[in-house]
């Protein structure tokens, strides 16, 4: 077992305890801040040659939103660690009745590529902050930023209790034979299958932030322009690279047609005539990918973009009109800047449409109708929905951010991500005098102990009521 | 009888009560503090059903562990499979006769059947499972839900430690700790496993117990209608075979035609003999002595998590400090069992003996799916522009 020791000096650290006073955890989230400060430039460097990430959406993903979480744990976590107290029965007035924020104890945390250091450093300030030691596995493909976690990160952590470890499938999968007190993946649903197979092996509770394929409904009544530019913003973002990205559209033909010119002028209106030629324009990250996205350019018809660069694993910003559901682009997560638009002839068979496949990590809809926006929310199921725009639910800390179904289970950001690490221990204090008012409890048995019972354990219904 | 009614029947109710009083307000959407970018925004999260669960129960509180993941299941809005423990027979038979008569069974089936059965049904797709049993199953139950991608509750078992601090009301803390061990013939999850306690309270430990022994069930314990017995002859076996080679303080009495184990102490119990390595799940209390609280922490953490910890002292913080340094479940001070019935608390394992929690708002919960909702306005663009590339120094 090649991390066998690895694994269990973490845990003699977990087991002395350093990790759980406060002062501790602040220390580890305050370094991990001068980190963010120190190796900015770095990291903008290395995703840039990962897979040309532009520097501003470098920035505001793996610095910026980052550092949101950074402040927002650190300005809460006295409050999240204190003990909750809840409310009390007739039996236990007397007692103390609180929920423990618990630590776990040694968690892995395993990031993929696209945001490789938001992706393990989000999660990771969760563990810090409840209390745990990790083990960060930042993904092989994304090599320049691997190799940038994995030779710096330790100057600032405590080597003691967290650890970087690189590799592909085979070190990942010997990592996953150890136990570890809770696992945190974010990839493909069927790298998930296995993690949650491993997992299953010790009993280890595990977050899996999954993807599939994103719907995103365009209803006739809308501002053409608006949705157009907020639909493009989010599609070729780190050149459509982005686990919540809207991954096809659903539209009438008609709004396709109208769709068409706006999304050309969106697209010359952030990356100028020659998109290869702009600074804020991605790359796929690897030739494997290229390949296989490139293989989807021949669904439906090419009404923008298609061209490519082998040499620069370059595919330009690109939407298909007419693809139809049994084409290659509707067969997998996308995950580039391809944009397909399936043709349907109202929101009804829109709807049926979305629930006919499996529960997206994301879910979109646009219209100026907010009737319609609500009636797409509740007649689907996904992880997260954004009415009139896309990717923007998840930069708020307060909603939970997770998938539901294929695209995953459990959730994170800002509070959640502490809860996620924490384990809930539900802790009742009691009182060691008043013994007598435990009589009725013991046996001997007898009715009148039984009315007793039933008359200060029963909850009564209190009239009726009604679902607003 | 009595047992079962307040064990099975009034926690039931309780639960009922308190969810149809609460549901509207744990149903409805929770708006969440918006940021300068999204003021103008709607932002909430929905509870929405997960869809179809299965809830597994198991055979020793066989209604209650049933009935009360399916309140939750119902409350959230999800359909069913109820799956009772075969090994608990007539009320398996009693839940399959019963259900389809009050509730919908095309939304709320129920299945019976062994370990052939189970499997078959662990097959299927689910959206959510619960199962409540043991830490070998459960490896079973999370391994067929990781080929779905199920999300899982388990609440399995383990060892719960007693530790009894030589400083507190050994009377009243013995009278608890007996009733909490021996009810349901110690066939109970959240069970006091073992008494962890300084060696010169020990025989002071035994004698409480006896006298308490005495009061609950009389002189002769097979005859008190109060006691239970084994559920069959397979447990009655196991339990019997970890008296083996151990010093039996009292009781030790046994009668395999009736599945008859008289409420059993064990004195000086060595860490390493068998009635220590698994979970009792009888009347059996072995006490194993320490000579500190640190010898006791150290024990408990070098085991495996357990469902339930006990510890009795009349010194708080000697209480808070063996909750601070030690992992479980759920924790009882001064009591056993008790964190049981209280639904504000979630109630669930950790490590081995399990992961999530229910009971209350926390079944609820368990079978909801939260979903962050964002809905913004399809005005209103100029605030976007400083996202959109071109990116300038200036919009960073």
């Amino acid at each position: 077992n090649p991390y066998g020791g690895l694994v269990s000096h973490l845990r003699a650290s977990w087991l002395s305890g350093k990790t759980r006073p406060m002062e501790y955890r602040v220390a580890q989230l305050e370094a991990l801040g001068r980190f963010l400060d120190d190796k900015k430039q770095e990291i903008l460097e290395a995703t840039e040659l990962d897979m040309g990430k532009p520097s501003f959406e470098a920035f505001f993903s793996e610095i910026l939103l980052c550092k949101n979480e950074l402040n927002v744990t650190l300005n809460n976590l006295c409050h999240w660690m204190k003990d909750e107290h809840v409310d009390k029965n007739l039996v236990m007035q007397l007692d103390s009745a609180f929920i423990r924020k618990d630590p776990y104890g040694v968690v892995l945390i395993i990031a993929p590529w696209n945001y490789p250091i938001h992706l393990f450093l989000v999660p990771l300030i969760g563990a810090i902050a409840a209390g745990n030691c990790a083990i960060i596995k930042p993904s092989e493909i994304s090599k320049n930023t691997e190799r940038l976690i994995a030779e710096t990160l330790g100057c600032y952590l405590d080597s003691d209790c967290f650890a970087v470890v690189t590799g592909g499938v085979p070190e990942t999968t010997r990592l996953l034979e150890n136990k570890f007190d809770y696992i945190f993946f974010t990839g493909s649903p069927s790298v998930g299958r296995i993690v949650m197979t491993a997992a299953a092996k010790h009993l280890t509770p595990l977050t899996l932030e999954l993807g599939g394929k994103n719907p995103c409904y365009v209803s006739d009544t809308c501002d053409v322009t608006n949705v157009a530019r907020r639909v493009a913003w989010g599609r070729f973002f780190n050149a459509g690279q982005t686990c919540i990205a809207p991954d096809y559209l659903l539209c009438t033909i008609e709004m396709q047609e109208k769709l068409m010119p706006a999304l050309r002028q969106a697209i010359t209106e952030f990356f100028g005539p020659n998109p290869q030629e702009s600074p804020d324009f991605g790359r796929i990250v690897s030739d494997k990918q290229f390949q296989r996205l490139r293989a989807l350019l021949g669904s439906g018809r090419v009404a923008i973009g298609g061209q490519t660069d082998e040499a620069e694993r370059y595919i330009a910003p690109t939407v298909l009109a007419d693809v139809l559901p049994s084409d290659p682009a509707m067969q997998e997560e996308i995950f580039g800047p391809i944009l397909p638009i399936v043709v349907i002839a109202n929101m009804d068979e829109a709807i049926d449409f979305i629930n006919a496949r499996p529960r997206p990590l994301a879910l979109y809809a646009f219209s100026c109708d907010s009737k319609i926006v609500n009636q797409v929310l509740e007649r689907t199921s996904s992880g997260g929905f954004c009415g009139n725009d896309t990717l923007m639910h998840v930069t708020l800390t307060s909603l939970p951010f997770g998938g539901i179904g294929n695209s995953g289970l459990g959730k994170y950001h800002g509070k959640f991500t502490f809860d996620t690490f924490s384990h809930h221990r539900g802790c009742l204090h009691r009182n060691m005098g008043l013994e007598t008012l435990n009589t009725p409890r013991y046996p001997p048995y007898t009715q009148q102990k039984l009315g007793l019972l039933t008359s200060t354990f029963e909850v009564k219904r209190r009239g009726t009521c009604t679902l607003l | 009888g009595h047992n079962a009614y307040s064990h099975e029947i009034l926690g039931v109710l309780g639960e009922l009560a308190l969810t149809m009083e609460k549901l509207p307000s744990w149903a409805a959407p929770q708006p969440v503090k918006k940021n300068l970018l999204t003021m103008r925004d709607e932002a909430y999260i929905g509870y929405e059903p997960l869809g179809v669960v299965l809830v597994i129960g198991a055979w020793n509180y066989p209604f209650v562990l049933v009935m009360q993941p399916l309140i939750g299941a119902i409350a959230a809005g999800n359909a069913v499979v109820v799956k009772p423990s075969e090994v608990s027979e007539n009320t398996a038979r009693l839940v399959a006769e019963l259900l389809p008569q009050y509730l919908d069974k095309e939304l709320y089936p129920v299945v019976t059947g062994g370990v052939p059965e189970t499997t078959e049904l662990l097959t299927q797709r689910f959206d959510h499972i619960l199962y409540t049993g043991n830490t070998a199953v459960g490896k079973i139950v999370m391994a067929a839900a990781a080929k779905h991608l199920t999300p899982v509750t388990l609440e399995l078992g383990g060892k719960s430690p007693c530790y009894i601090d030589k400083d507190c009301d050994l009377a009243v803390a013995c009278r608890r700790i007996t009733w909490g061990k021996y009810m349901n013939c110690g066939q109970t999850c959240i069970a006091p496993d073992y008494i962890l306690c300084d060696p010169s309270i020990q025989s002071k430990v035994v004698e409480n117990i006896k006298a308490t022994l005495k009061e609950f069930y009389g002189e002769d314990v097979k005859s008190s209608p109060d006691y239970e017995r084994i559920i069959n002859q397979r447990h009655f076996r196991r339990v019997k075979s970890l008296l083996e080679g151990q010093k039996i303080a009292h009781g030790g009495e046994t009668d395999e035609a009736s599945c008859f184990i008289a409420p059993t102490i064990l004195t000086d119990v060595s860490p390493e003999s068998k009635v220590m390595e698994e979970e009792i799940f009888g009347p059996v209390l072995p006490i194993v002595t320490v000579r500190s609280v640190e010898e006791a922490i150290e024990f408990i953490n070098s085991r495996e998590k357990p469902l339930a910890l006990y510890v009795f002292s009349n010194n708080k913080q000697l209480i808070k400090r063996v909750i601070s340094e030690t992992s479980s479940g759920g924790v009882t001070g001064n009591d056993v069992i008790m964190h049981f019935f209280l639904s504000t608390l979630p109630f669930g394992g950790v490590g081995h003996s399990g992961m999530g929690a229910y009971h209350g708002k926390h079944s609820f919960e368990t079978f909801s799916h939260r979903r962050a909702c964002l809905i913004k306005d399809l005005k209103m663009e100029s605030t976007n522009k400083v996202r959109y590339p071109p990116g300038s120094q200036k919009k960073v």
